[in-house]
């Protein structure tokens, strides 16, 4: 081995050399700046092998993170030793126990068959962070020089390990600390979402339940229906506001009180049989289908409902909760289809049977037939009054009694049920026929099972006809009065439709009658004329027979006897003798009723019996007819169909008098009055031609003024008044045509 | 004998009368010519030639009394007998107010006819 160098230039260069490595370890640091330790370790290394030319160097760092320290080693060229780290740390192992405090400073390490002469740093103030172990062959090793430049170099690495373990572990820090801080972050941002979630799903599930509670306080509170809880005796526990519109109770009224309070008296009983028995039952009791029931309201109303029932059992207690609903209208709207249907049903009958040509009886009949059908009633009865016995006659029946001599056959007016309707002109509708004052025989409504009686009289104007009515076994609605009042309209103008054709086909034939009475009046009014003509026809023959007699007389008493001429003339007078016999015939035949016949006479009637009969020629020349008839006149004693007879005469003048007025109204004025002497006058005037110079002269017979006339009517007329012992006289009218008047001496008697 | 017989005319609507009426007055001695109507009669020609006219009052269309008065009107004065069915004593002295010669009520004697045409025709 190397001996102590006594060459004092030697020794200089030796020092020499020592400096510079020292410099140069002291700039290890500015290369490991940053640099990891196992960098640190292979250059310090590196550069002691070859600095100190050592045969072997060793490293073992300790790990912070792990068990398992660094091993690094490096031999020199000469040795081409290949050993692995680990092999020379476990050689080692002996010399370097754990406690840095017992390692050797110094040793002879046997390896490789010979003996290397080693020395021992620690790395760190005690040797916490590892060890470095130096070795050479050499027997002076180390010199002090070495030893110098090897413990400067450890406590250089020393330092830069620190520093790089610092740095590492900061960055291993700081590193961690950011997974840290990241994975904390993730954490909280995935914990925040939860939240966020939660606190959604919260509030949603709380909204839910608020708006499912609201919503159900709000379905309840605000529910057209009424909703009325009970407990098991029937006592109310709750009612919602709907009961104030429908029961006219304000909820807080109610409860406590018994659900029976809502109900008319026939349902209570049923009411409280049903909770009974299905309390008894003691199974749940629903009904969600919903009953039809009566209900009552606060002001005893009847109304119908739908009710369906719920039942809950709270705390061992059943309560059962009703939704009542109001159906009033929709029952009516059903009522008033069936009742729509119904009467046009029965109109329709009503209307076919007075279109038949049949008797009353057999329209009315068919009327009380459809009516009971189909108002589904026991009978149907129809009553008809007699004005003048004010009796109400059984015209038709028909149903369960058809027959009309019962003992309703005849009821006064003002009597039992239908009297009453037939006076008061007021419908009447009962449904508790038994209890009622005015039904005489409530044996036979009791043992009939009779509920329902509507009555309605058949009014035409003010005037009853009479009375129809049905009897029913079950109860009547408003709706059978409605179709009843519609059809008793019907019948009633049926009726007097029937009586007004009755009445037209009467006066028809009274008016026939009439007709022929007018053209006996006719016959009888020219019977003056007619009488003077008829004597003229008459008087015709006569002058041949005299004439053709006369002839032959003179032929005779001429001796000339011209046998042709005596034969011609003597079958002429036969001819004319058979010819006047024949018109006195015919005469006779004309006339039968002449003889006059007087008795007290209204005038005015006999008036308007004659404007009858000349209403047609007034129409046919347009003239207003302007009758002025003082009411009351007294009667006079006249032959009615003379009377008649004057008044046509005068009236019929008067029209034909206007027959060429075309520039003004043709006006036909027919008085009567009392004139001043206390008889009755009557006065025709007319707006005609008048009568100028000839008024005087009108009255003169064959004088006319008229085309076909022959002058007779006036005169005749004249004479029948004054056989009358009346006057008749003309005078101008103003200021057109003429006045004719003429008296007729009062009776006694008075017309009223 | 008469030479010349005078015409009277006869104006009636009653077919007895117009066939009884002339074999009569050719008995008196009289020519005679018959009318149904008064129409008829101014119609002809005979108006002129006519002496006296035997005139009905009541016929269809002109009666008796307005023939007279159109024959009047006309200046023709012949003397006119009315006859009539209707026996009526106003009627008749209307007539002779109106200027008749005679008004003979159906049925007439021969005699009242002569006297009447007698009075009608007084120069014969």
């Amino acid at each position: 081995m190397d001996a102590q160098p006594r060459d004092p230039a030697e020794e200089i260069k030796r020092l020499q050399r020592c400096v510079n490595d020292l410099v140069s370890v002291l700039a290890f640091p500015a290369m490991w700046s940053g640099a990891e330790p196992t960098q640190i370790v292979h250059t310090l290394l590196d550069a002691l092998l070859r600095m100190l030319q050592l045969d072997l160097i060793y490293v073992r760092l300790k790990q912070t993170d792990s068990e398992v320290p660094i091993e690094v080693v490096r031999f020199a060229q000469s040795q081409k030793q290949i050993t692995l780290p680990h092999e020379i740390g476990d050689a080692l192992q002996q010399w370097l126990p754990a406690d840095p405090q017992e390692w050797p400073a110094q040793m002879r390490i046997p390896f490789g068959g010979r003996e290397i002469s080693s020395v021992v740093f620690g790395l760190g103030m005690q040797g916490e962070l590892g060890v470095i172990v130096a070795g050479s062959e050499r027997t002076d090793f180390p010199r002090p020089t070495e030893r110098l430049v090897l413990n400067v170099a450890a406590n250089q690495a020393a330092i830069g390990l620190q520093e790089a373990r610092l740095l590492s572990e900061q960055k291993r820090v700081a590193s961690e600390l950011d997974r840290r801080v990241a994975q904390r972050t993730m954490q909280l941002a995935e914990a925040n979402e939860k939240l966020q979630r939660e606190i959604a799903n919260r509030k949603h599930a709380e909204d839910d339940l608020r708006s499912s509670e609201e919503k159900h306080r709000l379905v309840v509170e605000t529910a057209p229906d009424a909703v009325v809880s009970i407990d098991e005796r029937g006592a109310i526990q709750f009612a919602n506001p709907a009961v104030l519109r429908i029961f006219g109770y304000e909820p807080a009224e109610l409860i406590g009180t018994a659900l029976t309070v809502l109900m008319p008296e026939f349902m209570q009983e049923l009411h409280e049989k049903g909770v009974n028995r299905h309390l008894a039952a003691g199974h749940r009791y629903n009904n969600g289908e919903g009953t039809e029931l009566t209900a009552l309201r606060k002001n005893g109303q009847e109304f119908p409902v739908e009710v369906s029932f719920e039942e809950l059992s709270r705390e061992g207690h059943r309560l059962f909760t009703g939704f009542i609903r109001d159906i009033s209208q929709r029952k009516q709207a059903e009522e008033m289809r069936a009742t729509q249907t119904c009467l046009a049903v029965v109109r329709a009958d009503v209307s076919l049977a007075f279109g038949k040509e049949e008797s009353l009886e057999t329209i009315l009949h068919e009327c009380a037939e459809s009516i009971a059908r189909h108002l589904d009633a026991a009978f149907a009865r129809i009553w008809m009054l007699n004005r003048e016995s004010k009796i109400l006659e059984l015209r038709a029946s028909a149903g369960l009694y058809t027959h009309l001599n019962g003992s309703h056959s005849r009821i006064p007016m003002g009597k039992l049920k239908i009297g009453i309707i037939a006076e008061k002109q007021k419908p009447v509708l009962v449904n508790n026929l038994v209890s009622d004052p005015l039904i005489s025989d409530k044996a036979w409504a009791a043992k009939e099972g009779m509920v329902g009686f509507a009555g309605h009289p058949l009014v035409v104007g003010t005037r009853t006809l009479g009375v129809m009515a049905v009897f029913s076994r079950k109860p009547l609605t408003t709706g059978t009065m409605d179709v009843l009042a519609s059809v008793a309209d019907l019948i009633a103008q049926g009726i007097e439709r029937k009586h007004t054709e009755d009445d037209l086909r009467e006066s028809e034939q009274r008016l026939k009658e009439t007709e022929g009475e007018l053209a006996r009046v006719a016959r009888v009014t020219t019977m003056g004329e007619l009488a003077a003509s008829i004597a003229h026809e008459v008087n015709q023959p006569l002058t041949a027979v005299v004439n053709n007699s006369s002839a032959c007389l003179r032929l005779l008493a001429n001796r000339n006897l011209e046998p042709d001429v005596l034969r011609r003339a003597l079958e002429e007078i036969v001819a004319d003798g058979t010819r006047a016999s024949s018109i006195l015939a015919r005469i006779r035949a004309l006339i039968k009723k002449e003889s006059a016949e007087k008795s007290e006479l209204d005038i005015n009637e006999v008036i308007q019996e004659v404007l009858v009969l000349a209403a047609r020629q007034i129409d046919e020349n347009q003239v207003s007819l302007d009758r002025q008839l003082t009411k009351d006149l007294p009667l006079v004693l006249a032959d009615r169909v003379q009377l008649q007879q004057i008044l046509l005469n005068l009236i019929m003048n008067g029209i034909e008098a206007m027959g060429a007025v075309t520039n003004r109204s043709r006006l036909l004025e027919v008085h009567s009055r009392i004139d001043e002497s206390g008889d009755v006058l009557v006065a025709v005037s007319d707006s005609g031609t008048g009568l100028g110079l000839e008024v005087d002269r009108v009255f003169t017979p064959f004088f006319t003024t008229k085309a076909n006339g022959m002058g007779m009517g006036l005169p005749i007329s004249r004479s029948l008044v004054e056989s009358h012992g009346g006057r008749l006289w003309a005078r101008p009218n103003s200021p057109h045509g003429a006045v004719f008047s003429f008296t007729l001496p009062a009776t006694g008697g008075s017309s009223s | 004998m008469i030479e010349t017989q005078l015409l009277i005319s006869v104006v009636d609507d009653d077919q007895s009368v117009r066939e009884s009426l002339p074999d009569l007055l050719k008995e008196f001695g009289f020519a005679a010519q018959v009318f149904s109507s008064a129409e008829e009669f101014l119609a002809s020609d005979t108006v002129m030639k006519t002496k006296c006219l035997i005139l009905d009052i009541a016929m269809p269309g002109m009666t008796g009394p307005e023939l007279h008065r159109e024959l009047e009107r006309r200046r023709l004065t012949i003397p006119v007998i009315f006859i009539t069915g209707h026996r009526d004593e106003a009627v008749r002295s209307r007539m002779h107010e109106e200027g008749a010669v005679e008004c003979l009520f159906k049925p007439f004697s021969d005699t009242a006819l002569l006297e009447a045409l007698n009075k009608a025709v007084p120069d014969r």
